[in-house]
């Protein structure tokens, strides 16, 4: 074993082949003992690519405190590629990693410290929290502003005074630590944050971008004394600003079990949220116009559908539960407001299994079913542009939405390319009772794929009908 | 239509804060966090301009920069350095990749602003 | 109206589907994870129980938990360990998907690597179509080069490699024989150039189908992947995705390998390599980005 190291070190170092290197860089992935860690942690500096990229790796694999002690150097090194290599590897040895670095906190270049605490400060560890207090009264002002960033990811409740007092201090470093405060998340954060906000809201000449981090904070933290003086100020922010207010509000109201309706009268600020970047703000808004009727908000919510899985875990079972959905689907559709995406489809086809014909009085029964022929077209109409998942889902709702209708149109769909579809659809038409079912399904007797064949084989069989199949792939059926 | 800025940094702050400066005035932000991240999604949509760090994992600023002159579609993407490092020797490599502007860490709003108003202005 | 089924049977397919229980969709989502790399998010669990569900109302068979025994001891296990990998993948694919990787291939790849060989004399260039289902994506390279490149470059002989490992698609891209779907997004041009209708069937002219021979591949498997070498151009789109970190970095790293140096990597449109490998350089194109061995 030792002799195959020592060979594949001799390799590492010397081989004029890249692929010859990159081999053995790989090779130690599995060793201990400091001698290949050694090798490797040169290898960062190769000239080739991927021979650095393998070192990488296997250094990341053997994981332990020595790598971190061989690696750390070289995030002072003059070549900007094996500084950031040094330092992704750092960030994934993580805690084997802060021993190692937390003296590079104090080393004379200021680039190099702020590298340090940056690396320190994602990964997270809380030990190296006094070295970092520490530099919020260094010389240089990114390292002060890396030092409040890397509190606030690391979550440090006992440097909250040293942040506020930064805050007061420093113009420059303001923003950070307005968002470190938030992070840590503290009632002494919080009031400090909430005194500031007052103040700013007064002053015409206040930094949006600060009031921006001190609201976004107060949200973070949800503290909700703070809601009061957040709400009575709605009016007095304008633009976007507004519904990331709004958004703080809601999650500070979420978090202690407030009320939300008063933030009914913010409609059109909660709609215009829907359109938001950010999910958290959008969910946001979401839970509030759900409870408010009408029309315009289903339409609303409707447009953002299918944008984020995170937002339609909210937002389709509160359309769900709204009345005017299906209408508002398919004239949505019709008039291309949305598109057919699989979850308006399948979506459609929930709501409209929990319409009750027995109970929409006679005059507007036309009206109904007159929806219903247009959903049923709109379905069809999408099935040649939608991918796998979606036709699935037409399928489905198409059965929903009409049973006869949706005869013809599965039985016509021999020819999907996916046999897990076909399966399905065999499986859909089974249990209906229509005298065309049996030869529809036996049309699958001839498919291609062999369980596609053996399911409507034996669901023919089971239904009653028995058939004669013949040996070849090309069979034919009969009916008796 | 409105402009759209890609912000390469490898701080997540630092890619909220000028993304939201920017989306207050009306342009739409796209982020990234590294050289590598950034080549990925400039093909996907036409940018206007591309704001970047230079010490960033992955691929560094300059490396990206170089990569953008080296392809025929992304050598005319106006570039703006925002970075912590002042010294000449940067700002000389920066020009020699048709850098025009460097913004020095940390920043102002308006400086920010300032800076990208001089290659384009929202539009509505 | 209809005949009447036989009242004592039921259609199998009317019979309460088997319920998968957590704790197993756990262990066949670990059990897949170690053969394939493949991994299957909590929020898939539907798609491993209904298909796995089908498989096992054909097989008779009662809960997963046989079915699982079966898989791990069983003597027929290798034969349904097919029809465990049929049912984890997700086969949609048509030609001529994804045009400006296509481009990209024919205007700048290929041209690239060509300079880097002799000049005179004959060259061969291989591509590599990783996780290539029925083979739209071989075959399209196969037109293109038909089409585009020998007319340029009649020097110029190519291998066309297709993998997958889903023994199904295989025989269908063995076959050539493709329906409507496959074809939507075809250039006319080229499927009444290259294609024969009949039956409502598409077949592949025989001299596109020399072009490329199709294997079986895991490409989570080191040892197979080890015999991939000396490749121009790989393809691996829409297929990393259904890895993890890992077992992404894995493949990655072998794909790397199985390049000559100079040669391409193109993966999935919506997909990145960022956090997988740094060992390539990321080169753009109009609307597609490819990745280099250097």
């Amino acid at each position: 074993m030792k002799d195959e190291m020592k060979v594949r070190l001799a390799a590492l170092l010397s081989a004029d082949d890249p692929a010859v290197r990159r081999r053995a860089a790989e090779g130690l992935a599995e060793s201990t003992g400091f001698a290949p860690i050694a090798a490797l942690a040169a290898a960062l500096r190769d000239e080739n690519k991927g021979v650095r990229d393998a070192a990488l790796r296997s250094m990341s694999q053997i994981g332990s405190d020595n790598v971190a002690r061989a690696a750390v150097e070289y995030i002072a090194d003059e070549n900007i590629t094996t500084r950031n290599l040094a330092a992704e590897l750092l960030m994934k040895l993580k805690d084997h990693s802060v021993d190692a670095l937390v003296p590079y906190l104090y080393d004379a270049d200021q680039d190099v410290r702020k590298f340090a605490v940056d690396i320190l400060g994602l990964i997270g560890n809380e030990d190296a929290i006094n070295h970092i207090i520490i530099l919020l009264d260094d010389q240089d002002e990114n390292v002060v502003v890396s030092a409040a960033e890397a509190l606030g990811n690391i979550r440090a409740k006992q440097a909250i005074p040293q942040l506020t007092h930064v805050f007061e201090l420093h113009q420059y470093a303001q923003v950070p630590v307005a968002e470190a405060l938030g992070k840590i998340g503290d009632q002494a954060a919080a009031d400090f944050l909430l005194k500031h906000f007052s103040a700013m809201v007064a002053n015409r000449e206040a930094d949006p971008l600060l009031l921006y981090a001190v609201i976004e904070s107060l949200g973070l933290i949800g503290y909700d004394k703070a809601i009061p003086m957040l709400e009575s100020n709605i009016q007095s922010v304008a633009g976007r600003l507004r519904y990331v207010l709004l958004h703080a509000i809601i999650r500070i109201a979420e978090r202690c079990n407030h009320s939300l309706d008063s933030l009914k009268n913010y409609q059109s600020d909660l709609i215009d949220a829907l359109h938001n970047d950010d999910t958290a703000v959008q969910i946001s808004a979401v839970k509030v116009l759900s409870g408010i009727k009408g029309y315009e908000i289903t339409a609303a919510l409707l447009e953002v559908v299918a944008a984020s899985e995170e937002l339609d875990a909210v937002l389709i079972p509160a359309l769900e539960l709204r009345d005017d959905t299906f209408r508002a689907i398919v004239e949505l559709l019709e008039q291309d407001k949305i598109k057919p995406t699989k979850e308006v489809v399948a979506l459609l086809g929930r709501v409209s299994s929990r319409i009750d014909y027995q109970r929409i009085p006679k005059e507007l029964l036309d009206e109904a079913s007159n929806y219903l022929q247009r959903a049923v077209e709109l379905v069809k109409h999408s099935w040649t542009d939608a991918s796998e998942e979606t036709r699935a889902a037409i399928v489905d709702t198409l059965s929903r939405l009409d049973g006869d209708h949706a005869v013809e149109f599965l039985a016509a769909i021999t020819d999907d390319p996916d046999p897990w579809l076909r399966i399905h659809i065999i499986e859909l038409l089974a249990p209906l009772e229509d005298r065309r079912i049996p030869d529809f399904i036996a049309r699958f007797l001839n498919d291609d794929d062999q369980m596609v064949r053996e399911v409507a084989a034996s669901t023919l069989e089971s239904k009653g009908y028995s058939q004669r199949i013949e040996s070849s792939a090309l069979g034919t059926a009969e009916i008796n | 239509m409105s402009r759209v800025v890609l912000v390469v940094d490898d701080s997540s702050t630092v890619r909220k804060f000028v993304s939201v400066s920017l989306s207050m005035q009306g342009f739409t932000v796209v982020t990234a966090c590294d050289g590598m991240d950034a080549l990925e999604k400039l093909p996907k949509r036409k940018f206007d301009l591309v704001i970047t760090d230079l010490n960033m994992p992955n691929m560094d600023g300059f490396e990206l920069i170089k990569a953008l002159r080296e392809t025929s579609e992304f050598s005319e993407l106006p570039v703006i350095i925002l970075t912590s490092l002042s010294d000449q020797a940067n700002k000389e490599q920066g020009a020699k990749l048709g850098v025009g502007s460097y913004v020095v860490k940390p920043f102002s709003l308006e400086k920010i602003q300032y800076e990208v108003s001089k290659y384009i202005s929202w539009t509505e | 109206m209809a005949v009447a089924p036989s009242a004592a049977v039921r259609p199998p397919n009317l019979v309460a589907a088997p319920k998968m229980t957590d704790e197993m969709f756990r262990l066949l989502r670990d059990f897949i994870y170690q053969k394939t790399g493949i991994y299957f998010q909590d929020n898939k669990k539907y798609l491993l129980e209904g298909r796995l569900g089908k498989r096992l109302q054909v097989l008779g068979v009662d809960d997963f938990e046989d079915y699982f025994q079966s898989l791990r001891y069983g003597t027929q296990s290798n034969d349904e360990m097919k029809f465990l990998y049929d049912a984890v993948t997700i086969n949609e694919t048509f030609f001529f998907r994804n045009e400006p990787q296509f481009e990209a291939f024919e205007k700048t790849l290929v041209p690239q690597r060509l300079n880097g060989k002799s000049a005179s004399g004959r060259t061969k260039l291989r591509f590599w179509s990783a996780a290539s289902s029925s083979g739209e994506e071989a075959y399209t390279l196969a037109m293109i080069y038909l089409e585009r490149l020998r007319p340029k470059y009649p020097l110029l002989d190519i291998e066309i490699v297709g993998t997958d490992i889903n023994s199904s698609v295989l025989e269908t891209a063995r076959s050539g024989i493709y329906r409507e779907y496959s074809v939507r997004n075809m250039p006319k041009f080229f499927l009444e150039k290259y294609f024969d209708a009949s039956d409502g069937r598409f077949h592949i002219s025989d001299h596109v189908r020399r072009l490329a021979r199709f294997e079986h591949m895991n490409l989570y498997d080191r040892n197979r992947m080890r015999m991939m070498t000396c490749f121009d151009i790989i393809f691996c789109a829409n297929v990393l995705i259904y890895f993890d970190m890992r077992s992404k970095i894995q493949v990655v790293s072998d794909l790397y390998d199985s390049l000559n140096p100079g040669g391409f990597l193109f993966i999935g449109y919506a997909e990145s390599l960022h956090g997988i490998s740094s060992a390539f350089k990321l080169v753009n194109f109009p609307k597609t980005v490819a990745y280099k061995k250097e």
